[in-house]
């Protein structure tokens, strides 16, 4: 994993530099991996942790394509949103699958809705990161965490 | 990364994170000064329990510039909320490496400071991202 320029002089080329941290993905790909990627790969706690979360993150797919559905004026704030989550279930090791979810009949209760379980998840991920004993993992679930924390202020810019 | 190591790193983005909190700071709009003074106390007192960390790892504290060379220059309220959350969003990734070389309440803080960043940056106007960085 490429260590983050350190942050002395702000200059425009470490910023970008920065972006090569996304390594999380690639790293925890190649941690929960093992040598015959062919095979099924026993289950470990390090995996019971990375499922659990990553279907925690389907269930907030869930609840922002519901949000969508009902709520069409609010896809150009929330699409991305849900992009987010789509790229952390990925990065979890998630599998693609659609559940379902309720939607209040009004916006700001609907918007409300999706903070309340933004600031949830953020905990999650938080306590799971605490728990994991794999670093690589720690590490991913604070981005995780970070990211969804970050969507509460984009959120409430709605009108929450 | 080791504790050394990535307690250290924390310590000196949060040094230039205090550093462009003091410039841009004063240089936001009337309505926002409260949020960036708040936003320069948190980041000081989170220097210095990265400070504290990094000396309990063995790491050695880097020496504060006195001053850092801007990516941007800071003329408007606009470009100081803009150099604000590039300094927000940068410190996530070095808390993310500070949470994976930590364990117990050290990794929990770490990862808890990753995600107030992360919003403090998104408050300032960043496009939220899935893994944030500057």
């Amino acid at each position: 994993m490429p260590a983050p320029a350190r942050p002395v002089r702000l200059t425009r080329r470490q910023a970008l530099a920065g972006v090569a941290t996304l390594g999380p993905v690639a790293l925890l790909a190649a941690c929960s991996s093992g040598d015959t990627p062919d095979e099924p790969v026993p289950s470990s706690p390090e995996q019971t942790v990375a499922s659990a979360q990553a279907a925690a993150e389907q269930r907030l797919i869930d609840g922002y394509e519901a949000t969508i559905a009902a709520h069409p004026g609010l896809a150009a704030t929330l699409t991305p949103l849900r992009d987010q989550h789509m790229a952390h279930a990925d990065a979890l090791g998630g599998s693609p699958g659609a559940g379902t979810a309720t939607v209040a009949p009004s916006q700001g209760a609907a918007i409300a809705a999706l903070v309340t379980a933004e600031r949830q998840a953020a905990r999650d991920r938080i306590g799971a990161c605490v728990e994991a004993r794999e670093p690589g993992l720690a590490r991913l679930l604070a981005f995780i965490a970070a990211s969804e924390a970050s969507h509460v202020p984009a959120l409430r810019s709605l009108g929450a | 990364m080791t504790a050394q190591e990535a307690w250290p790193a924390v310590v000196a983005g949060e040094d230039a994170a205090v550093f462009a909190y003091s410039v841009a700071g004063a240089r936001v709009a009337t309505s926002e000064l409260r949020a960036a003074r708040a936003g320069l106390d948190a980041h000081r007192a989170n220097r210095d329990r990265a400070a504290s960390l990094a000396t309990q790892a063995g790491g050695t504290l880097p020496t504060p510039a006195a001053a850092y060379e801007l990516p941007f220059p800071v003329r408007t309220p606009g470009r100081a909320r803009e150099l604000l959350a590039l300094v927000d969003n940068r410190l996530v990734a070095l808390y993310a490496e500070a949470a994976e070389a930590a364990a117990g309440p050290d990794r929990r803080w770490a990862a808890r400071r990753a995600a107030e960043c992360a919003t403090r940056a998104v408050s300032w106007g960043a496009a939220p991202q899935a893994f944030p960085t500057g």
